[in-house]
C-alpha cells in the first residue's frame, strides 16, 4: 500500500502523457491529411491581361511505388492561347509521359494524370499564356520532386531534360 | 521546479506526437487523388484492341492478359478495321511484327485514327520507326536521350485537336504536333473560337504486372480525357 501510494503520482503523469500523447497524434493525422504535395503559382501577369493566371504543378503516390502528377494553365479571363505540358522525368534523361493540353480562346485547365513508377522520378509543368494573337507570350514553370516540399525543379532547364535548375 | 520540468515534457511529448501523426500521413503522401474530384464521362466499357500474331508473347503480353484487361485480340488490319467501323476505337495496341504488315492505306487509316484521340501503343517497335508509321518527324523530345526501348518496351502516344472545322485545319496545317514534340510551341495560327488541342507521349516495359498495371492506367488517363474534352469543346 504505501508503496502504491509512493508511485502514484509517477503513474498518473505517465498516463496524462499517453493522453497528451494521443491527442497530439490524432491532431497531426488530421493536419496531415489536409496536406496535398504542389507548387502553385497564383496571380501570374501575362502581358495586357494583367495578374490573372495559374499555373502549378500537383503530384502524388497511389502506391508507394507508383507516382501520378498533373499540370495546369488557368486564367481568370479568357485568353487567345494557354498551354501545360506536364512531365515526368526519369534518369538518362528519359521522359516517362508527358501530356500537354493547349486551349485557345479559353479559360484553360487541367492536364489529365500522367503516371510513372520510376524511383526517383519528378514532374514538372511549363505553362504558357498569352492574351492575344499579338501580345507578349508568358511562361511559367512549377515542379513536383516526391519527398521534397520545395518544388527545385521550376525551371526550363529541368522541365526541358530533367536536369537540375 | 518539479511542476515546471512536467510542463515541458507534456509540450515536448505533444510536439513529437503533433509531427508524427502528420509526418505519417504526409510521408504516405496521403493526397486526396485529382481524378476524384474532377466530374469524368467515359465509355462504359472502351474499345480497346491488341494486335498481335496469334500466340504471341511479349513480355508479360499474350491474348490471355490482354483480354483480362478488356483489350481484345485481332490478328489483322483488315480485322481492326472492321472493328472500328461497326464501333469507334478508344486504343489500338499493337506489336512490332504487325506494323511490318501495314499497306499505304492501312497506314493512311491509322494515321486518322492517332489524330482523332484514339491511342496508339506500340509493342517492342523503335521509336524511330513508330514515328515514321505515323508521320511524324520523331518521337523524342530534344532533352531527351536516345535510350532505345528494347524488344520489351512500348511507346504510346496519343493526340487530338477538338474545335470549329476552320480551327481545326489551320492548326492541323500548322504541323501541330511535331511543332509540339520539338517544343516550338510559342506560336500558334490564328484560332478564332474555342479549341483544345493535346498531345501526349509515354514509354514503359512490358515485363510485371506492375508494368502492365502502369500501362493500362495510362491508357485509362488518356481515354477519359479525351471524351470529357470532346464533351467539354462540343
Amino acid at each position: 500500500m504505501m508503496i502504491t501510494l509512493t508511485y502514484w503520482p509517477i503513474y498518473w503523469l505517465m498516463i496524462k502523457l499517453l493522453i497528451i500523447a494521443l491527442i497530439a497524434t490524432i491532431v497531426g493525422l488530421g493536419l496531415g491529411l489536409g496536406h496535398v504535395y504542389a507548387e502553385t503559382k497564383n496571380n501570374l501577369n501575362v502581358p495586357v491581361a494583367g495578374s490573372v493566371d495559374t499555373a502549378a504543378t500537383n503530384g502524388g503516390n497511389s502506391t508507394p511505388t507508383l507516382l501520378f502528377a498533373y499540370g495546369q494553365s488557368a486564367s481568370s479571363v479568357n485568353l487567345f492561347y494557354l498551354y501545360a505540358n506536364a512531365r515526368f522525368w526519369h534518369t538518362g534523361p528519359l521522359l516517362q509521359d508527358q501530356k500537354s493540353k493547349t486551349w485557345n480562346n479559353s479559360k484553360g485547365g487541367v492536364t489529365p494524370l500522367i503516371y510513372t513508377s520510376g524511383f526517383g522520378d519528378k514532374a514538372a509543368t511549363q505553362s504558357k499564356f498569352r492574351y492575344a494573337s499579338p501580345t507578349t507570350l508568358a511562361t511559367y514553370y512549377t515542379s513536383w520532386w516526391p519527398g521534397t516540399p520545395s518544388a527545385p525543379g521550376s525551371c526550363y532547364n529541368f522541365w526541358n531534360s530533367g536536369n537540375s535548375c | 521546479m518539479r511542476k515546471r520540468f512536467i510542463i515541458i515534457l507534456e509540450i515536448a511529448i505533444a510536439l513529437a506526437a503533433l509531427l508524427t501523426g502528420y509526418i505519417f500521413i504526409v510521408g504516405k503522401s496521403a493526397v486526396d487523388t485529382p481524378a476524384s474530384a474532377r466530374p469524368v464521362t467515359t465509355a462504359d466499357k472502351p474499345h480497346i484492341l491488341y494486335l498481335a500474331p496469334a500466340g504471341n508473347q511479349r513480355g508479360q503480353v499474350n491474348d490471355e492478359q490482354m483480354q483480362g484487361r478488356g483489350a481484345t485480340p485481332v490478328r489483322d488490319w483488315a480485322e481492326v478495321r472492321t472493328a472500328a467501323d461497326s464501333q469507334p476505337l478508344d486504343a489500338l495496341l499493337v506489336d512490332a511484327a504487325l506494323f511490318e504488315a501495314l499497306t499505304s492505306e492501312d497506314t493512311t487509316w491509322l494515321q486518322t485514327q492517332f489524330r482523332n484521340g484514339v491511342v496508339i501503343v506500340g509493342l517492342g517497335v523503335t521509336d524511330d520507326r513508330l514515328a515514321q508509321i505515323l508521320g511524324l518527324k520523331t518521337l523524342r523530345s530534344p532533352g531527351e536521350a536516345d535510350i532505345p526501348l528494347g524488344a520489351t518496351g512500348y511507346r504510346l502516344v496519343s493526340s487530338y485537336v477538338f474545335g470549329q472545322p476552320e480551327d481545326v485545319k489551320a492548326l492541323e496545317d500548322s504541323d501541330w504536333i511535331n511543332r509540339e514534340i520539338a517544343e516550338d510551341t510559342d506560336n500558334s495560327p490564328d484560332i478564332k473560337y474555342p479549341l483544345v488541342s493535346s498531345f501526349r507521349k509515354a514509354r514503359g516495359e512490358l515485363n510485371s504486372k506492375d508494368d502492365l498495371d502502369l500501362l493500362f492506367l495510362r491508357l485509362k488517363s488518356e481515354i477519359e480525357d479525351v471524351y470529357q474534352t470532346r464533351q467539354e469543346i462540343q
